[in-house]
């Protein structure tokens, strides 16, 4: 991630002179208070720019912790603590924002897996349920008295199949959603709240009456530059363990076949589908047309209908359950720092969001 | 990995971890002290001492977690001592094993055994509404060609064509199977279609709960999975580390609280509660049992699908044989409902709520984690 790179520099030239900038203007506010004060004697203007005083120094300090938090996270290997607690031997450097982002899209990748897995089989069973058939009332002597006869839906059975399949396919297609959304709020929080956020929290902070919501936006800022990552970091740690394709199931690529490759096998199936639907033996097509569709889409992958359920299923847990988990721990977390600064801040309605 | 490498690894790499952790923890906050102290601050003193009585608390919890771990093995060997059946296979919980493969004989670790047997009870079971899935409906599996039909499958095709078949003779109606749904033998007919409707519409219904059940099946085997594997090798280290500073206070208490009661509360709870469970005898006097198959001789509920299907069928016969039996199938249906939905979220529930509590004891805010959880299960 590029953010490492980008934060010393952003520390150097944007962060720190803002700090500066607005220490200086509350240093000025507070000597212009208590050269006030001593001047009318009001005692409480005094107090107030002691407070203040005390307040500005904190501010400070915590403006010294976010650098060394931010370059923790960056400097951490999460691997190490792979290799630890897994006993692996892995020398590769994953940072903590690295593994981040690794786990999330290993995420998206395995929901897009499983979505493609389902979405194979649930078009196998559409062509199926959809496939129909005349048989002509005088079969023996075709449809030369009228196009009279019975219609018939063979495979309408797999109607069912396809039907319990479009709930999976649903969760799937949400799967991969929620799991490009956290994406997204990995790349939106770690960069817009470390650069944006978090100055304008530690300016707001500064500002005497600006305080509380100086905390809040701080708090927000640390929760999801820091705790949110931390948390999908610990996930990624253990995602052998959740990133798992159902044995039943086939290489994920084959799944999703080359456009030119399709043109041709389709030519293929519909001409063999032609000719056994052609064929002189009463009802033999039906048998030979089913084949036909099923060896044009299994020959080289393996109809396994419960397999891409149970895949499916398992992805909803990799990619909507577990990060979920890590933002809404995020969120927790925001009120529990805001408490440090002495702000209550109520997430019940974003909680309930997520 | 098994638990005895398990506990190795605490000794070997848990340990120097928090160790480290703590002595970090212990320099920020004594650094705090003496600030605190040399500026005269009262409430960052009181902080940096809490904080510092916290760091203590953690090695503390450490050392505990590591007698812990051991004493819960021998609770639940207690516990859930005892054989279950799965799959033709036996599952013993307690006592000895003999290993051929290393000519040892090594003490049962209960708990690897019931995350084997809940895996094997989910796995079981989604195979069982797989196979109902197919068994309702036979086109899926038939390739037989269409003149061959027989069974009910001819009188289907028999009872539509009666159905739908008109005859007239000089533009005079003589016959139309939609005509005599009241009565006559074109009405048989038609009263026979509105029952192949009735038990079209009934598949659809159990076709549905099929399918949600498959999803809670498949959702409780990757979360049984995802706890034997983690739980314990990951989330219980990392909670205690995360415990030790004041941020990441909550979320360690989480993690610590999640690992206790899913890995070591959850697994015992399922066992206890499965009504297949047979608790070994612990009298001397009373003989052994004279072969496997007896051990197996205990209540068990009835397969999903087998209830499923006598669900179906003695619906069909309600009308005429009346509502006895009907209610009989509508008791199996509440039994095999128990099985496979309310028993596993009973025991997920009251490990949550240990987790709820045991988070609250730890210094964790549980209310936002207990709302997730709620939502989600």
């Amino acid at each position: 991630m590029m953010l490492c790179e980008q934060f010393n520099d952003f520390l150097l030239t944007s962060l720190l002179p803002l700090i500066a900038t607005a220490s200086m203007a509350t240093g000025i506010i507070i000597a212009l208070v208590l050269l006030l004060g001593r001047a009318i004697g009001n005692s409480r203007l005094s107090v107030w720019a002691k407070d203040e005083v005390v307040q500005l120094f904190f501010s400070l300090a915590f403006i010294s912790f976010v650098p060394l938090l931010v370059n923790l996270s960056c400097t951490l290997n999460a691997n190490d603590f792979r290799n630890i607690l897994l006993e692996e031997t892995s020398s590769e450097v994953v940072n903590l924002y690295d593994a981040a982002e690794l786990y999330v899209l290993s995420a998206a990748r395995y929901s897009h897996e499983a979505l493609a897995a389902v979405r194979y089989h649930l078009e196998v069973y559409a062509v199926l349920s959809a496939s129909s058939g005349f048989e002509c009332a005088f079969s023996f002597l075709g449809c030369l008295f009228g196009y009279t006869g019975d219609s018939f839906s063979l495979f309408g059975g797999y109607g069912a199949l396809q039907s319990a399949l479009s709930l999976f396919f649903n969760l799937t297609v949400i799967s991969l959603m929620t799991a490009l959304l956290h994406y997204f709020i990995l790349s939106l929080t770690s960069k817009a709240f470390l650069f944006f956020l978090l100055p304008l929290g530690l300016f707001f902070r500064s500002l005497p009456y600006m305080r509380i919501l100086g905390s809040v936006l701080f708090a927000l800022a640390l929760s999801f530059i820091f705790i949110y990552p931390l948390l999908l970091s610990i996930f990624w740690i253990g995602s052998d363990f959740v990133l798992l394709v159902p044995s039943e199931i086939g290489e994920g690529d084959a799944y999703l076949r080359a456009e030119e490759d399709m043109v041709g096998r389709a030519g293929a199936a519909a001409a063999s589908s032609v000719a056994a639907l052609a064929s002189l033996v009463p009802g033999a097509g039906t048998e030979l047309a089913q084949a036909a569709i099923k060896a044009f889409y299994f020959d080289d992958v393996d109809e396994r209908p419960y397999a891409v359920m149970d895949f499916a299923v398992r992805a909803l847990f990799a990619a909507v359950i577990l990060p979920t988990l890590a933002l809404i721990g995020a969120l927790a977390s925001t009120v529990y720092i805001a408490k440090f600064f002495g702000q209550q801040v109520d997430l019940s309605r974003l909680m309930q969001l997520m | 990995m098994a638990l005895p490498d398990m506990l190795a690894s605490w000794e070997v790499g848990y340990v120097p971890i928090i160790a480290v952790v703590s002595l970090t923890a212990t320099a920020i906050y004594a650094t705090l002290l003496g600030f605190a102290k040399a500026f005269n601050m009262p409430n960052l003193e009181r902080f940096a001492k809490s904080e510092l009585a916290q760091v203590i608390a953690t090695v503390l919890m450490t050392a505990f977690l590591l007698f812990f771990v051991g004493s819960a093995l021998e609770v639940a060997s207690s516990l859930i001592g005892g054989n279950i059946y799965c799959a033709g296979e036996l599952y013993t919980f307690g006592g000895y094993e003999f290993d051929p493969s290393e000519g040892i004989v090594y003490e049962n670790q209960p708990l690897n055994k019931a995350f084997e047997l809940i895996k094997c009870k989910l796995r079981t079971r989604g195979k069982e509404v797989g196979e109902f899935i197919d068994s309702m409906f036979p086109q899926l599996t038939q390739t037989s060609p269409l003149p061959s039909l027989s069974g009910r499958a001819a009188e289907l095709y028999m009872i539509y064509f009666l159905y739908y078949f008109s005859a007239s003779v000089l533009g005079i109606p003589i016959y139309n199977g939609q005509f005599g749904l009241g009565g006559g033998w074109a009405g048989a007919a038609g009263g026979e279609l509105l029952s192949v409707y009735g038990l079209v519409e009934q598949s659809r219904l159990l076709l549905m709960f099929a399918v949600n059940v498959l999803v809670a099946i498949n959702s409780q085997y990757a979360l049984v999975l995802y706890i034997q594997k983690t739980f314990l090798a990951i989330f219980l280290p990392l909670g205690i580390l995360l415990r030790s500073f004041y941020f990441t206070r909550s979320i360690g208490a989480l993690f610590i609280s999640l690992a206790l009661s899913l890995y070591f509360v959850y697994p015992v709870v399922y066992i206890l509660l499965d009504p297949g469970f047979a608790p070994s005898s612990t009298s001397e006097e009373e003989p052994a049992p004279s072969s496997v198959s007896s051990l197996g001789c205990v209540n068990t509920m009835n397969s999903f699908a087998t209830v499923m299907s006598s669900f179906a069928s003695v619906q069909q016969q309600t009308a005429a044989v009346g509502e006895s039996e009907g209610q009989a199938s509508i008791s199996d249906y509440s039994r095999f409902y128990l099985e496979l939905l309310i028993h596993p979220l009973v025991s997920l529930s009251i490990s949550l709520l240990v987790a709820r509590y045991v988070m609250h004891l730890l210094g964790g805010d549980p209310y936002a984690f207990a709302r997730f959880a709620a939502k989600v299960i």
